[in-house]
């Protein structure tokens, strides 16, 4: 049998062949930075990569089902909530709490899924906005067990013997190293494959046996236990859940952290977004209003600017139907 | 043509009656298409071709008659279920996504066959290697014998479209269908490229497959061919093989217009 | 019994508010198919702008004045958003929806820098008395919103069906590539739209202030209401949008009532899930599809 031999590495089509290198110098940079900076840089990161993560959860959304979803940030304190109440009522650590959050928010992907199955575009859209909107009320309501608008706290260590800081730190870039191989691997699945043909022509995919159920309930799966992994590291390195950590504002946010990132699925990409998402509100700390309009002039400008480019490179960037 | 191979059976439809409010699309059509030929359907425009190989394939329900894969009958069953009936088909515009590399479009060909799982789709775990592995042999299979294997690794985005029909339909065999439903494959083909379509076609003949193919060119018909139907007006208007069809005089007043005033 | 009646007729009066505002949001998208998430916050930034007008912060205006000024900057407020996500509006709904998101995040900032994020109170200039009608009891308030509704439907309404503008703008809805082969400018009629859309925003955004209070969020969080409302009559209809309005005004208060007050947004969610599974494209659509 002769094989065909691959051709050279195309950027644009097909499971990517080569290694990649920018991404592996960063995590090895990132990797050895706690031994150059000091506890605000580690603290702030792990915010940062926990960010990513959920980034991550948002563009996957945008790359496997052609929709936007501005209500990611339930799916997020999902995962959070998992942790800190289960460290509240079972007394465990991070350690066996993060396989539970992520299993809620995949739970959580699929119920919601379910009956938005049908809708999309701007329907679906507003259907997240929706939901975004109805988390806090829900939150509010279950004070009793959620801590209200204070919120709860995550003390518990998760590893033994490591100080807190590099915990805090280490564990999300853990996490996200661990999502990043993992969607990297994703992308050879014939789950993959099927999402992606079904976002090119519905009837092809279905005169293969792909439906559109299955596809909108597994992409919303996938992508509610990212983003529940997301929570469930924010809530461990930011110490506290308070539903004002969830608010539209925050899935707003996160949305303009994937489009920043050009929706990218890779180490890099989602380090742009997460950087952008954390650092704008630090740097801005003296001038908070300056935050969204920070975010609005980004979003537009990554909007418009990728508009400007060529059909070829906009193709790829963009996640609407074909 | 011996019928002795167990799992081939003929694709059945009986007084196949569709309509649209008024409109009466397809009136009793009778016709079987055996597996191990090629059938042809054809007829002008607004004759009910498109119609009826959506019947076929199941976007459309007919209110009147049957369809039957052997003892199955079809009318309900909508087109995922189809699949999982050894049904495949093309597009008349090409369907593949950009994303993909060709091969992969061709493994999700594969798809309803595959048994590999969500764990097997985020981890590198044996089974799951072993599967890809395979269906990516199969896919290569399927694209060498449509003769476009050289393209495997590259977009689809830049390949003339005589290679992207091509790729089409080996993702339609990789599967190893029991009817395979072309529709209008040589549509914006160019000549060469309709004349690779042509050879290409008739190596897909086989004893297990059922292969229909709707076109208007009326050339590749008769050449690839075993038998051909013609439709007008939604009725059959003849059936045969391609020099009955030649000289049968319904025929050619249909396409050619009437002559003698 | 006058529970239920006194429910009713309150969701009636919320729900001509949600129905202007969905009008607002429907025009927008019938015309260039664009959903205007930055709606909520551009009404809430023009009921500030005439809190700020009458109550010092800008100036010590009558109310009259404060009212004519806001409109005067929210055409403006209007047309701009539209210039500035211009380039998109004809290649992808999807990616013009996004850029107003940008937009309403800068109108976010822009409100609360100026204005801080306090919640204050803008007395709209209404007499307070109240009566009875029958088991009702109606206010000033309330009359005054049927009224302020009605005619903006009814101006509207004679707008679209009457005027020159008020055709092409039909036209540009019903097929706009056939309106261009005609010669009508996409452009113009998109431009009216949203201003006319800003407009009854800022309308809707005065009236509810009584209710709600002025915050730079409260005018957002009404605006889910307001989707609901357009979701519900199918964004593509204009009477949609106002049955539909009333129809999550009425509801909305009774849900309130007797099942539980605190879950407002929970029930705009099951309320959009349900309605679109049953009439996937709103109760009274037009046309559907999304271009993408």
């Amino acid at each position: 049998m002769v094989h065909a031999v691959p051709a050279a590495e195309s950027g644009r089509a097909g499971a990517a062949r080569g290694l990649p290198w920018t991404g592996m110098a960063l995590g090895a940079a990132l990797a050895l930075l706690p031994a150059l900076a000091g506890g605000y840089w580690t603290f702030t990161l792990g915010l940062c990569f926990a960010n990513a993560i959920v980034i991550l959860a948002v563009s996957f959304v945008v790359r496997y089902g052609g929709e936007v979803s501005i209500g990611h940030g339930v799916f997020a304190a999902v995962g959070a909530y998992t942790v800190a109440l289960a460290e509240r009522y079972l007394g465990v650590s991070l350690l066996v709490s993060l396989p539970l959050a992520a299993v809620a928010g995949g739970v959580l992907g699929v119920l919601f899924a379910y009956p938005s199955r049908n809708l999309s575009g701007i329907y679906l859209a507003v259907a997240t906005m929706a939901l975004a909107l109805a988390l806090p009320e829900v939150l509010l309501y279950f004070s009793g067990a959620t801590g209200g608008y204070e919120g709860l706290y995550v003390k518990r260590d998760a590893i033994p013997g490591v100080s807190r800081e590099l915990q805090r730190y280490y564990l999300p870039l853990a996490g996200l190293f661990a999502v990043v191989l993992l969607l990297r691997h994703f992308r050879r699945s014939r789950q993959a494959m099927a999402l992606l043909l079904i976002r090119t022509s519905a009837p092809a995919a279905e005169s293969f046996g792909v439906r559109r159920g299955w596809a909108r309930l597994s992409c919303m799966a996938a992508s509610g236990g990212i983003a529940a992994i997301g929570g469930a590291l924010l809530a461990f390195s930011s110490s506290t859940v308070s539903p004002n950590s969830f608010t539209l504002w925050t899935s707003i946010f996160l949305l303009v952290g994937s489009v920043v990132s050009l929706y990218s699925l890779s180490l890099v990409g989602s380090l742009v977004g997460g950087i952008f998402l954390t650092l704008v509100p630090l740097v801005l700390a003296g001038a908070g209003n300056w935050v969204p309009i920070l975010y609005g002039g980004a979003l537009m400008a990554v909007v418009l600017g990728a508009n400007a480019l060529p059909a070829s490179v906009r193709r790829r960037l963009e996640g609407g139907h074909a | 043509m011996t019928a002795a191979l167990a799992p081939a059976r003929p694709l059945e439809v009986q007084g196949l009656s569709l309509s649209f409010g008024g409109n009466h699309v397809l009136q009793g059509i009778d016709m079987t298409v055996m597996p191990g030929q090629i059938t042809g359907l054809i007829g002008p425009n607004g004759a009910g071709k498109t119609s009826f190989f959506n019947c076929l394939t199941g976007l459309y329900s007919p209110q009147v008659g049957s369809i039957r894969l052997g003892e199955v009958r079809l009318e309900k069953v909508p087109p995922t279920g189809r699949a999982a009936l050894g049904f495949s088909r093309s597009f008349q515009h090409v369907a593949l996504c950009p994303e993909l590399s060709v091969v992969e479009n061709v493994m999700v060909g594969l798809d309803r066959q595959s048994a590999a799982g969500w764990l097997d789709a985020f981890l590198p775990l044996p089974r799951g290697r072993r599967e890809r592995a395979a269906n990516r042999e199969s896919a290569l299979a399927a694209l060498t014998r449509l003769g476009i294997a050289e393209v495997a690794d590259e977009s689809p985005s830049q390949l003339p479209p005589g290679v992207l029909r091509l790729a089409e339909i080996a993702r339609a065999i990789a599967g190893r269908p029991r009817v395979l439903l072309l529709d209008e494959p040589a549509a914006g083909l160019n000549s060469v490229e309709t004349r690779d379509l042509s050879n290409a076609l008739m190596k897909l003949r086989a004893p297990d497959l059922a292969l229909v193919v709707v076109e208007h060119d009326m050339d590749l018909i008769m050449e690839v061919c075993d038998v051909i139907h013609v439709l007008n007006v939604g009725r059959l208007l003849a059936s045969g093989s391609p020099a009955q069809i030649r000289s049968n005089r319904e025929v050619v007043k249909v396409y050619l217009g009437d002559d003698d005033a | 019994m006058t529970d239920l009646l006194g429910l009713v007729w309150a969701g009636v009066v919320s729900g001509c508010l949600y129905a202007m505002g969905a009008l607002g949001i429907v025009l927008i998208y019938k015309s260039s198919m664009v959903v205007n998430f930055a709606h909520g916050n551009l009404a809430g930034l023009a009921a500030f702008l005439v809190f700020g007008f009458t109550a010092g912060i800008l100036g010590h205006m009558a109310w009259g004045a404060a009212v004519m000024l806001s409109l005067a900057i929210m055409v403006g407020a209007m047309a701009l958003t539209y210039l500035l996500i211009a380039p998109l509006v004809f290649k992808s709904d999807l990616t013009s929806t996004i850029a107003t998101l940008g937009v309403g995040l800068i109108v976010q900032g822009l409100t609360q820098m100026v204005f801080g994020s306090d919640v204050v109170s803008l007395e709209l200039p209404l007499p307070s008395w109240r009566m009875a009608l029958g088991p009702l009891r109606v206010s000033a308030y309330d009359l005054a919103v049927l009224a302020v509704t009605a005619l903006a439907v009814g101006a509207l309404y004679l707008l679209i069906e009457r005027t020159r503008v008020g055709v092409a703008f039909r036209a540009v809805s019903a097929n706009p590539f056939a309106s261009r082969v005609c010669g009508l400018s996409l452009r113009r009629i998109h431009l009216f739209a949203w201003i006319v859309a800003g407009l009854l925003g800022l309308v809707a955004s005065l009236l509810i202030v009584p209710t709600t209070f002025l915050s730079s969020t409260s005018v957002a969080a009404f605006m889910l209401q307001a989707f609901t409302a357009a979701v519900v009559g199918g964004f593509s209809s204009l009477p949609g949008a106002v049955i539909g309005g009333i129809f999550v005004g009425v509801l909305m208060n009774l849900l309130s009532f007797y099942v539980a007050a605190e879950f407002t947004n929970t029930y705009m969610l099951a309320i959009i899930l349900l309605v679109l599974n049953l009439f996937p494209r709103g109760v009274l659509s037009a046309r559907g599809g999304a271009r993408v």
